[in-house]
């Protein structure tokens, strides 16, 4: 380097270098790259034995090699150890050249024994030109020469320097261009993380995402995120990512384990090594992982969660910048947890809200109490999203609770009856307070009749209408570790005086119905027994008239038979005579025969109309009017009664007398019900006088009379008797139904009552008793002549 | 022969004056009718034992048969008149009581006029 051209050709060669340098770094290449140019540059300018470019790691205190040439080749030295010459640079941040008198030099820095220990050869001339970043040495590059001294002029020197320089600002410009990228990475990464949050609103999945990106943007091996329940103020463990353990449902009170440090303390937490940390809580002892970073969520002041980053390996604790990303990135974590939580909440409230009003729709439309219990347990099940539920009624009179239904409490409890402080439901009853349990198995206060049954947690919530209970209702769960919020309890509660009114309703609705149903039953009891009386009231006056009927038919018959026999001789007689020509013998025959024929037909009418009245008597009334003669109804009836008598009983006998009016005429009357009125005051009469009979002085002649009499447009019909009168005190009681003075079993009790009706309801008439006690009844039948009005019943 | 028929029903009379409009035309018998107990009594208290036979129903209004047998029987004791009993079929009670009373003989209804004839010998 000598010589004027060299020194030129050298001067281009530096200025092309830095030139190179400088497009490098305009081209933004990546340090390596700026590390070979160098080098390759540097060993080709100089004659030095040994190009050297190294970086220092500050924190392990090692220099890595980017590039080395020595003895005429490219070399790749392992990593080494700071040793006391680049701890020099390091604190002077200024170049080292040493031209002469090397091993004095290096004995002095390095320890007198240092060239005879290591038996390294000293290099001549050496020279260090620091790299500085920040104001901190960063590396360095070195020439060195083993043979000469002196062999670096000013102008080396000075090109050394600038390269270095050079490099330092390559260095700056690439670590901030690194920082600048991985800003960028962040924010990409944050704003995923956001547009993921807000895509995932519901809640797990967001939960699990947070915790997912969290553990991404540190290079994390694992981590875990809990919610902060302020009501319980305990952190729940809601995902867990690679801890070892599943943490998942873990719930840690403040101050337990590392998490619950930072909810007490609202502070990020670093562990170097968790195995070795003393205040790891028990409900972690499995894991293992080895350092953690936590830090706490929070919404201005208040806390949400906390978020934790673990490492798994060894000697990888955490740094101040992983700290500043992570405190970066919770607030993000933190509100979306809390929209999502918001929202969730928004949600479950619509969602209560519809399912409460389903509930309602559902309950009010099952009045029918069994299905509608039914109904309210399944509802509060599937509400709170239990394993099971049970529900109990209260019976106000026995105080006594009775489960009507019951779903999956692992035994069949319904039916069981619980007294006040019986068991959870019980106790409830006695407070009318809710009651939660959190571990069922372990509760002093359960009943016996419970000791089948599974369940873990139970909540218990009373039924209440106003003040008054109705029943309890009951929610469990089978697994461990799920506990009943107050979110649950006020659901639990929104839902309770729904089931209550809707219990109460069904039940004042069954009783009405029940009460309802009891009297309609009742009622048509009483029809059946009505009709059967009245039929059997019915059979009796037909009883009665069946030998009275036999009787009478009997007389038209015979004369039937009598007359067309006799007829059929008179016939041959009056042939006889004719043959003989006696002419007005024959003409007399002639006229008995036609008297005969006449007979016939009268008497074969009289036996029609006699069956004709019976078929009408046992049939039910048609209840349609018509135009009767009421004097032949009254005959009819007077010797179908008396006859009926007489065949019943054999000493029977009494006068009957008749005193029909020949202007009664027509009526407009239902025959068969009139006929039996007559009938029933007839039979009536008759046994009133032979009562009286079995009693009276001798010389007393029962006598039964009938009469009828047209008065004002009004049939009036008496039957009177000379019996014994009817006592006053009973006198207003005998149209009443079922009163009787017959003996058991000779009197239905029926008779003047239905009586009564038929001439009042059916014929708007009235019927009337003219009674002297000891000297006889007369019945009296008044009827409108053209009575149109009356419905039949 | 007197023969007295108690029955309520009118019609009786013109049957038996035709069943026995030849025996009345030979004069071998004679009826009287009587519509009642009561006009029965009566017909005997005025034609003072005319008649020898009394035929007489026993379901009637009023007076029955049976009534009307017990009178004959107690009241009329020198020659008691002969009295038959027209019965309804199968009333043994009825049949019972006129034996017990003193009734002579008995017919059943529908009467049989040919073994009414037999029984009054006039065949």
């Amino acid at each position: 380097m000598n010589n004027k051209t060299s020194i030129e050709q050298q001067r281009k060669a530096e200025l092309a270098l830095l030139a190179s340098i400088q497009e490098a770094l305009l081209m933004q290449k990546e340090m390596p790259y700026i590390y070979e140019m160098v080098g390759e540059s540097l060993h080709r300018m100089f004659e030095g034995h040994v190009v050297s470019i190294a970086t220092f790691d500050h924190e392990s205190g090692v220099e890595y090699f980017q590039y080395h040439f020595e003895n005429n080749a490219r070399a790749f030295p392992d990593p080494r150890p700071y040793n006391e010459i680049r701890k020099l640079l390091i604190e002077t941040h200024t170049q080292l050249l040493v031209n002469e008198n090397t091993e004095s030099f290096v004995q002095n820095i390095l320890g007198v024994d240092y060239i005879s220990q290591t038996g390294i050869d000293i290099p001549k001339s050496f020279v260090f030109a620091p790299f500085v970043v920040d104001n901190e040495v960063r590396g360095y590059i070195s020439l060195k020469h083993y043979t000469r001294e002196t062999v670096f002029d000013a102008g080396d020197i000075e090109l050394l320097n600038t390269l270095a320089r050079s490099i330092s600002v390559s260095m700056q410009n690439t670590r901030l261009l690194e920082t600048e990228y991985r800003r960028a990475n962040e924010q990409k990464a944050l704003l995923d993380t956001m547009t993921d949050l807000s895509r995932n609103l519901e809640l797990k999945t967001l939960l699990d995402a947070v915790l997912e990106r969290a553990v991404a943007l540190l290079g994390v091996t694992g981590g875990e995120l809990a919610i902060y329940h302020e009501d319980s103020r305990t952190l729940e463990s809601v995902a867990s990512h690679n801890l070892g353990i599943h943490s998942g449902g873990i719930r840690l009170q403040h101050g337990e384990g590392a998490m619950g440090k930072v909810a007490d303390t609202l502070q990020p937490l670093i562990i170097p090594d968790y195995l070795q940390w003393a205040e790891r809580s028990g409900k972690y002892e499995k894991t293992n992982v080895r350092s953690v970073m936590v830090v706490p969520l929070m919404i201005g002041q208040r806390l949400v969660g906390a978020l934790a980053s673990v490492h798994h390996e060894e000697n990888r604790p955490f740094t101040a910048a992983d700290l500043k990303l992570l405190n970066m990135f919770a607030p993000l974590a933190a509100t979306a947890i809390e929209n999502a939580r918001l929202f969730e909440a928004e949600r479950r409230r619509a969602d209560e809200q519809k399912a409460l009003l389903d509930t309602m729709a559902d309950l009010s439309r099952k009045l029918e109490l069994t299905q509608l219990l039914n109904a309210v347990l399944e509802r509060a099940v599937a509400l709170l999203a239990v394993t099971g539920g049970e529900l109990a009624i209260y019976h106000e009179d026995s105080r006594l609770l009775e489960v009507v239904a019951s779903h999956n409490l692992g035994m069949n409890s319904g039916g069981v009856y619980l007294k006040h402080n019986e068991g959870a439901m019980g106790m409830v009853a006695e407070t009318k307070q809710p009651l939660i349990i959190p571990d069922y198995q372990q509760w002093t206060g359960r009943s016996d009749k419970y000791s089948e049954t599974i369940v873990h947690s139970v909540m218990v919530v009373p039924l209440l209408t106003g003040n008054q209970l109705v029943g309890a209702l009951a929610s469990v769960h089978h697994e461990k570790g799920r506990q009943f919020s107050n979110d649950d309890l006020r659901l639990l509660n929104m839902f309770a005086p729904l089931a209550a009114t809707a219990i109460e309703n069904a039940r004042l609705f069954n009783k009405t119905n029940r009460l309802l149903e009891e009297a309609e039953q009742r009622t048509a009891e009483l029809r059946i027994t009505q009709s059967q009386l009245v039929h059997q009231e019915k059979l009796a006056s037909l009883g009665e008239l069946t030998a009275g009927i036999a009787h009478e038919i009997q007389n038209p018959l015979n004369f039937v038979n009598n007359f067309s026999d006799v007829s059929a001789e008179l016939t041959e007689e009056l042939v006889e005579e004719l043959k003989a020509g006696h002419t007005e013998e024959a003409i007399a025959l002639a006229a008995d025969v036609i008297d005969n024929l006449h007979k016939i037909t009268h008497h074969g009418k009289r036996a029609d109309s006699i069956v004709k009245g019976m078929l009408q008597h046992s049939r039910s009334s048609t209840g349609i009017k018509e135009s009767v003669d009421i004097n032949a109804l009254a005959d009819e009836y007077l010797r179908l009664a008396y006859h009926g008598l007489r065949a019943k009983d054999k000493s029977f006998n009494a006068s009957f007398l008749t005193d029909l009016d020949p202007e009664a005429g027509l009526v407009q009357i239902v025959p068969q019900e009139i006929g039996r009125v007559v009938l029933n005051l007839i039979n009536n009469a008759f046994y009133a006088v032979s009562e009286k009979k079995t009693t009276a002085a001798a010389g007393y002649t029962p006598t039964v009379q009938l009469s009828t009499k047209r008065v004002n447009g009004k049939i009036e019909l008496r039957v009177a008797d000379n019996g014994n009168g009817i006592p006053a005190k009973i006198a207003d009681k005998i149209f009443q139904p079922f009163f009787t003075t017959k003996p058991t079993g000779l009197g239905t009790g029926l008779g003047l009552s239905l009586s009564y009706d038929i001439i009042t309801k059916g014929h708007s008439g009235e019927l009337l008793v003219e009674t002297t006690e000891g000297e006889g009844s007369t019945f009296i039948i008044r009827i409108p002549a053209n009575a149109q009005a009356g419905i039949n019943h | 022969m007197k023969i007295l028929v108690v029955d309520d029903e009118q019609d009786i009379k013109a049957l038996f004056e035709q069943r026995f409009r030849r025996e009345i035309r030979e004069g071998i018998v004679d009826f009287a009718f009587a519509f009642s107990g009561e006009q029965a009594l009566d017909y005997l208290k005025k034609n003072n034992h005319e008649a020898v036979l009394i035929l007489s129903d026993i379901n009637m209004p009023g007076m029955s048969g049976l009534e009307l047998l017990k009178s004959i029987k107690t009241e009329y004791h020198t020659p008691p008149p002969v009295v038959m009993m027209i019965t309804a079929y199968g009333d043994e009670e009825n049949y019972r009581q006129a034996m017990q009373l003193g009734a002579d003989d008995f017919l059943t209804k529908p009467v049989d006029f040919a073994i009414l004839k037999t029984k009054l010998k006039i065949h």
